[in-house]
């Protein structure tokens, strides 16, 4: 009797194992497979305009005719900042985590320029954060870069969507927002 | 037999924790939209305890989650329940979407990349501020989106940033008719 409540109690714990794997670690892999697909051969911490016709299939609140730019978040050595001149009208610039999660995001109404720079850098741990330690470029200099966020992973990914209400504007985007800059902070 | 046991349960445990992880992951980070429950609206609610299995749905299907200020439903069926087909006509009607940007679109279910679009920068709406809109492979007068060429069909309603957010506001989500079918 004590052996097989043993093995019930096993059982258990095994498949609320399993469970948690499948939850925390299956999905993570299917979405990576998917952002490699799509980005080719793109590198971390550089920016590049996806195709419309694969956007959707990452981005399901974009279509086809929307323009969207993207850049491989990779802050595991150091910060990363992003700069872009956007044109004039409607864009969003999302900043998703690792495991998915919404990071960042800013708008055309709230930036109220069409130019700016987020800086993102990893989140300090817990222990870094009782030791009040800084960075060095922290200390005793505030250094104007526009916004600061944190990703609490190393990886991250940040997305660019301008919706086009006429067609015809798509070339004059995909120019403006091809020199957006996606790189790592010397 | 004893050592026949412990594997057995083993194994069922294994698959009883995959089985309800699937289920689990299939089903979260989506629900009835609120006001009419023939649209499924897909949301991660970062406050929720288990927006893990939320932000899982979304990344199982190799998709970002929707951001915070975009609404995104989705449907399978028309207002009479019968699943919607390429080769079928059907009109959306209903107040016009009260949002920056919105757009409709037709496509294969669960395939967002092959879907085709009616974007808020396409549409006429009526003076009383209302949106109808043809979705059929034959072109029609009006507001018209061309049905794909598919056989089941899901149509996605997505709107960005709402213009009304007050706690009273009541999203009406449009109907969907069925006309005809080929």
């Amino acid at each position: 009797m004590m052996g097989r409540m043993f093995w019930l109690f096993t059982a258990a714990v095994f498949g609320l194992a399993v469970h948690l794997a499948t939850v925390l670690y299956f999905p993570g892999l299917t979405f990576q497979h998917r952002v490699k697909q799509l980005a080719g051969d793109a590198k971390d911490n550089s920016f590049f305009l996806m195709k419309p016709e694969v956007q959707a299939g990452l981005m399901p609140t974009a279509t086809a005719l929307d323009v969207v730019g993207l850049c491989l978040l990779n802050v595991s050595a150091g910060k990363v900042s992003l700069s872009a001149r956007m044109p004039r009208g409607q864009w969003a610039l999302t900043i998703y985590g690792a495991s998915g999660e919404q990071v960042y995001n800013i708008n055309d109404v709230e930036a109220g320029s069409g130019e700016f720079t987020i800086e993102l850098a990893p989140a300090k741990g817990l222990i870094e954060q009782l030791r009040g330690r800084s960075d060095k470029d922290e200390v005793g200099q505030i250094t104007n870069v526009g916004w600061h966020a944190e990703l609490s992973e190393k990886r991250g990914l940040a997305v660019l969507w301008v919706p086009l209400a006429d067609p015809a504007r798509r070339a004059d985007v995909e120019t403006a927002l091809s020199s957006t800059r996606c790189e790592k902070k010397p | 037999m004893k050592s026949y046991f412990g594997t057995a349960m083993l194994v069922a445990g294994a698959v009883a924790g995959y089985v309800t992880a699937l289920q689990a992951l299939g089903h979260a980070g989506t629900g009835p939209a609120p006001g009419n429950a023939n649209w499924t609206q897909g949301i991660v609610n970062p406050k929720d305890a288990y927006a893990v299995y939320a932000l899982g749905h979304f990344r199982n299907d190799g998709l970002l989650p929707p951001p915070h200020a975009t609404l995104y439903f989705t449907r399978l069926a028309d207002d009479e329940g019968n699943g919607l087909r390429g080769n079928c006509s059907y009109e959306v009607s209903g107040p016009a979407p009260q949002a920056r940007w919105w757009f409709v679109s037709a496509g294969a279910p669960a395939a967002p990349a092959t879907a085709v679009a009616f974007t808020a920068g396409n549409a006429v709406l009526a003076g009383d501020d209302t949106l109808k809109l043809s979705i059929s492979r034959r072109p029609s007068p009006g507001n018209w989106l061309a049905a794909p060429d598919v056989g089941a069909m899901q149509v996605t309603l997505v709107m960005n940033e709402l213009y009304i957010q007050s706690k009273n506001y009541k999203l009406v989500l449009p109907a969907l008719k069925r006309l005809a079918c080929e």
